[in-house]
């Protein structure tokens, strides 16, 4: 089976086909800076076959980007797909695990549109579109927050009034779900544990978003992120974790202007905002490396770990006995200072981390603990992409066994 | 910080109602508000404003200073009020006399009662122990019922600038039943003038124009169901040779209308009625007097008041209606109606002028303004005195967010 | 030796009489409302109580020293301090990150001086203590030059009983360094301390953040509040007021209740706010032992100190790392309190 899976942005839209169960990747590519025209053009980039092309094309909605991306695929017949598997971000609380598109589904998803407002919309006008240009091939939305949906009410209530909670729908939803769920599955593999008996801490740190999920017996049972993805871990532009008040005072300072505020605490705070020079925590790093005498850079580097650390600690005291800590995403895949800093002086859990090995890595996954350590601590290598392939497979192939049973 | 921003008004009360009265006492028709101007900056300064004085154009100024000089809010209330025709008084409007619950004198409700609630509000954030981001002036200005609001122009132009403040926001005390109003349609006063060498011609002209625009006033009035014209009755006079007449045309100005659009609808009103007497001339002009304010300073103004709006979702609005939500307030937003002509506010001179937000919320009642026995109810103004309070405090108080639980 | 020490909140002013730092204290009472009076008539009313009381025990009221315990004094008060004008002007200073307390401490301030005449004062300061809090806590990930205004740095509000809770265990035992100090007051707090230094605290920029309260929201998702304000229209005064004062165990149960008695409770949805509270608790725990590299002493103190063995038992089932036992700090504030303020003034005539 072919599955086409799409990732999408706000104004990017990243495909890729996935043959399964052998889970072989076929071909993928991005189509960028989709909308209304800006400085650069909108393109295509294409990679099939081990050649990688750049199309430059206009494309004014995420639509014209899928009728761009099927012309390209047309070209190939064996690129035709057997199925679609979307990345939808927020599944509010209805969705509890991946839902195949049909009218019902679709009008649950208008629902809860408004919840992730940057994030839902494109992702249901790409599913909107596939059911026109490929009629009669199944769509399944995967969700972000379904590996979520077993975190227990204890965990996921905010400690504000009922009534509110309950008429705004407000809960710890979570986000990050598919790739936490990915690595534990990868890892639980990896250590020849049965997923359900599996508990881990997964550090899913990429270069934009990062969040830590407490994993145990094979379910969510925490996630760093909240009810937005805001909540939690130092990010790269996104500020984490935030005294109330401070929230209600720049609500003041703004004159009571939401947008203001939310601008400011997505898009100009955490590591940008803390260094005052880049978003990416991977040249503060280096720029403290290089010894640069920069005290924002240095104080950046630490905080951002700092907060990491302390919720490792949380997380390894609410799984009980894990099996693992993992690290996944950009950050935790390729910055080996990251994984040493936070599991430095962690004895006192069970976990210790081999200096050696932890430097040189050669090839994912890979197992960084020393052998010294109750926890493993493992490296590997997320995939949102085949991890939505699995979802949607599994899912199909559920569906075609029940209707097989019947007839 | 809202129950105690409560019980310090209700300690207040007294106080509120003692002021209301002596003011009342003091009489301050249009271009005479010199002792009630000593008397409310007396009042401030006893009350602890940071700042008092009377500026140039004899406006009474108190400031209380936030620790930085943005944003600013300025409330403000006039002194003067209209001349109250005594014979339609049951009793004296210069005696603050208290009934049922009322103040009644001339001005309680436009807007003598609204001034006080002001000048409270800075007091009682003071005595509530909030200190402030930005700076809180209360001002009282001269020669708004007559004069056209020359004082409230000199506050703005020349003594807040002398601050070193500049306005960002501002509060009217006008009569609103303590309703946040954002706007009023205007008025404007016409003088339609008709001249000849033949009396008998400028007389005929005059009497046609008269009765006819006086039908037109009848039937816009009736379908507007307020009052949208006035027509007066001609003024002739003979001179060397020249017979002329003037009549006085009151028309009100709806948010679209401007007072250059009214003349030219009355010019070609004129126009048509008088295309047959060719031997008159008619013009017409927006009226202005000359006017000398008490302090002895003269100027000249023109009869308009300007309808305003200030954008009922600006940041000034929602902000005023959270903070009174949250202080557990009425919130009741609307424009006024001005059921009479010759009625108005500021508004239009710090919005269009100045293009400062404004907005107003006063205890008094609209409808007693500038009548007989016009009164003020003392509860709405001790409820004003708390809401200001609290709606200053939101725009440029410092936020007490996170401190508020009882205990830590 | 006369100590008079007061402690100040938002609804009531406690104070309490001590002769010396030894001891119950002789007298002690408190004032409800305090703030919406104003603090003129509060020196007298003090006076009055505390005569009456040594009457009853045939003694006369006379004080030496006035200590007054203050919620927050920012970086500015690194120490408890005798006053001087030096000190008005600091909390003049800072009276914007606080300032529902220290105008009305200012105010208390004046009236006191009034009254009791010649009386050296000392203030001693809950924040003095996370004033050597490492950047790396005290720090939000928002831009610092943000506004002047906003208080940008995190503290803790209870470091009189977090910082005696070290000093507690460490003098039972010198080997003690890494001690996780458990304050269970109406908005409870945990703090890491390693060799007297505090590492990690739940506390924030303003009380509100952390552990959640008798009333109080504790940590939330930054865009629940604009959430509020846009899905209610709400303005931050009312969505502070809910935070503040509707949310914690009052918002979860719909009752007012202290955690004394919701930890006696057995109705289902008490049941459950205390298992919420208790899970918090853990991932602090967590998060402190991970700033400390493990753990020496656990130490409950506040008025509900007594829940402390309830609580150890839950969180030490699920962190193996913790010490055998937990240690319960007897004391009370207002005694603490007295008597950081008499090492001030003794500070200070030594420095003369």
């Amino acid at each position: 089976m072919k599955i086409l899976v799409f990732n999408c942005g706000s104004s990017s839209l990243k495909y890729r086909i996935i043959s399964m169960p052998d889970e072989k990747e076929i071909c993928s590519g991005e189509a960028q800076r989709i909308g209304p025209k800006t400085a650069e053009p909108s393109r295509i980039i294409y990679h099939f076959n081990e050649k990688t092309e750049t199309i430059p094309v206009e494309m004014r909605s995420h639509a014209e980007a899928l009728e761009e991306v099927r012309k390209l695929l047309s070209k190939d017949s064996s690129l035709s797909p057997d199925a679609f598997g979307h990345r939808v971000v927020h599944g509010g609380g209805i969705f509890s695990s991946a839902a195949l598109i049909t009218g019902e589904s679709l009008e649950k998803l208008e629902k809860i549109k408004n919840l992730a407002p940057i994030h839902n919309p494109p992702a249901m006008k790409i599913i909107y579109a596939c059911e026109k240009v490929y009629p009669g091939v199944p769509s399944v939305a995967v969700f972000d927050t379904a590996f979520h949906s077993t975190i227990p009410v204890y965990a996921s209530t905010y400690c504000i009034p009922r009534g509110i909670t309950e008429k705004l729908n407000i809960r710890k939803y979570g986000f990050h779900g598919t790739s936490h769920q990915f690595v534990a599955e990868e890892a639980a593999r990896i250590i020849g544990r049965p997923f359900s008996e599996f508990s881990a801490v997964s550090c899913h740190l990429g270069s934009g978003g990062a969040s830590l999920c407490a994993i145990k017996d094979g379910k969510s049972i925490d996630n760093t992120m909240g009810y937005s993805p805001l909540q939690g871990l130092v990010m790269s532009t996104r500020c984490g974790d935030l005294d109330p008040a401070l929230t209600l005072n720049l609500l003041q300072h703004f004159l009571g202007s939401t947008t203001d505020v939310e601008r400011l605490l997505n898009t100009r705070s955490g590591v940008l905002g803390m260094s005052g020079s880049s978003a990416d925590i991977r040249d503060i790093l280096s720029m403290n490396r290089e010894n640069s005498g920069d005290m924002r850079a240095q104080h950046t580097a630490e905080s951002y770990l700092w907060r990491i650390r302390k919720y490792i600690g949380s997380y390894l005291a609410v799984t009980g006995k894990p099996d693992a800590l993992i690290f996944t995403d950009t950050i935790g895949e390729t910055i080996p200072h990251v994984r040493w800093a936070v599991c430095s002086d962690m004895e006192c859990f069970g976990l210790k981390i081999d200096v050696e090995k932890n430097e040189h890595l050669e090839k994912l996954p890979a197992d960084v603990s020393h052998e010294d350590s109750r926890i493993k601590i493992l490296v590997v290598a997320t995939n949102e992409e085949i991890a939505i392939a699995r979802r949607t497979y599994v899912l199909l192939c559920g569906i075609k066994n029940q209707n097989g049973d019947r007839s | 910080m809202y129950s105690i921003m409560k019980a310090k008004n209700e300690a207040m009360k007294d106080e509120v109602k003692d002021f209301t009265q002596d003011l009342i006492k003091i009489p301050s028709i249009s271009l005479n508000e010199k002792k009630a101007a000593e008397f409310i900056c007396g009042k401030m300064k006893q009350l602890g404003y940071d700042e008092t004085f009377i500026d140039d154009i004899g406006n009474a100024v108190g400031v209380i200073r936030g620790r930085d000089p943005e944003p600013a809010i300025i409330l403000n209330s006039h002194i003067d009020t209209v001349s109250p025709d005594e014979e339609k008084w049951s009793m004296s409007p210069f005696r603050g006399i208290i009934e049922g619950g009322k103040i009644f004198g001339a001005g309680a409700s436009d807007c003598k009662g609204g001034l006080a609630a002001q000048i409270f509000a800075g007091a009682l954030l003071k005595r509530s122990l909030l200190p402030m981001r930005g700076s809180l002036v209360v001002a009282a200005t001269v020669a708004e019922e007559n004069g056209c609001s020359v004082g409230l122009k000199k506050l703005v132009s020349s003594t807040l600038p002398s601050l070193g403040i500049k306005a960002d926001y501002a509060i009217l005390g006008e009569p609103t039943g303590n309703g946040l109003y954002y706007g009023h349609d205007g008025w404007v006063e016409l003088n339609v003038h008709i001249e000849g060498v033949n009396p008998f011609q400028v007389s005929d002209a005059a009497r046609t124009i008269n009765s006819d625009l006086s039908l037109v006033s009848t039937i816009r009035n009736t379908i507007a169901s307020e009052e949208d014209m006035e027509i007066g009755r001609p003024v002739f006079n003979d001179n060397s040779g020249f017979r002329s007449a003037d009549m006085r045309i009151s028309k009100r100005l709806r948010s679209s209308d401007s007072p250059e659009g009214a003349i030219s609808w009355l010019n070609h009103e004129v126009a048509v009625l008088t295309q047959n007497e060719k031997n008159v001339s008619v013009e017409v002009t927006v009226m202005s007097e000359n006017q000398k304010l008490y302090n002895g300073s003269r100027s000249v103004v023109k009869r308009v008041t300007n309808s305003w709006q200030t954008d009922p979702y600006s940041p000034l609005m929602q902000r005023a209606r959270q903070s009174l939500s949250a202080a557990e307030c009425e919130v009741r937003t609307g424009k006024w109606n001005l059921g009479k002509l010759g009625m108005g506010t500021a508004g239009s001179v710090l919005l269009d002028e100045f293009k400062i937000p404004v907005i107003g919320y006063g205890p008094g009642n609209e409808d007693s303004a500038h009548r007989a026995d016009e009164y003020v109810i003392l509860e709405k103004i001790y409820e004003s005195v708390y809401g200001t309070a609290s709606i200053a405090h939101g725009i440029a108080g410092i936020p007490v967010c996170g401190w508020t639980s009882d205990e830590i | 030796m006369n100590i008079i020490s007061i402690s100040q909140n938002i609804s009531k002013l406690e104070f309490a009489l001590f002769d010396g730092t030894c001891g119950e204290p002789s007298a002690r009472g408190e004032i409800m409302n305090w703030m919406n009076t104003g603090s003129d008539g509060i020196p007298e009313m003090i006076s009055a109580c505390f005569t009456k009381s040594l009457r009853n025990q045939n003694r006369m009221f006379s004080a030496n020293l006035i200590c007054i315990r203050v919620p927050y004094g920012g970086q500015e008060f690194k120490i408890p301090e005798l006053l001087s004008s030096n000190s008005l002007d600091k909390l003049k200073k800072i009276e914007n990150a606080a300032p529902m307390h220290i105008p009305a401490l200012l105010a208390l301030i004046v009236s006191l001086k009034k009254y009791f005449r010649g009386t050296p004062i000392s203030l001693v300061f809950e924040t003095s203590f996370f004033t050597r809090l490492p950047a790396r806590e005290s720090s939000y990930a928002i831009d610092p030059g943000l506004s002047k205004e906003i208080s940008l740095q995190k503290f803790g509000y209870h470091g009189i009983l977090h910082e005696r809770s070290y000093e507690y265990c460490h003098e039972k035992d010198k080997g003690i360094s890494k001690t996780i100090s458990i304050c269970l007051e109406p908005i409870p707090e945990i703090c890491a301390v390693k060799n007297g230094i505090p590492v990690m605290v739940t506390g924030g920029s303003t009380p509100l953040e952390g552990l959640p309260g008798e009333t109080t929201c504790g940590d939330i998702d930054p865009l629940i509040i604009l959430s509020l304000s846009e899905n209610l229209g709400w303005g931050p005064e009312e969505i502070n007021k809910t935070l503040s004062r509707k949310s914690g165990i009052y918002g979860l149960t719909g009752k007012k209740m202290d955690f004394a008695k919701l930890f006696s409770a057995d109705d289902p949805v008490a049941k459950f706010a205390k298992e919420l509270i208790l899970y918090k608790m853990l991932l602090a725990s967590g998060s402190a032992v991970a700033a400390l590299g493990g753990v020496d002493a656990v130490v409950f103190s506040g008025r509900y100190r007594e829940l402390g063995g309830q609580i150890y038992d839950y969180l030490s089932s699920n962190l193996s790392c913790f010490p055998e036992k937990h240690e319960i700090l007897p004391d009370h504030l207002l005694k603490l309190t007295a008597a950081a303020g008499i090492t001030a003034l003794l500070k200070k005539s030594k420095s003369h």
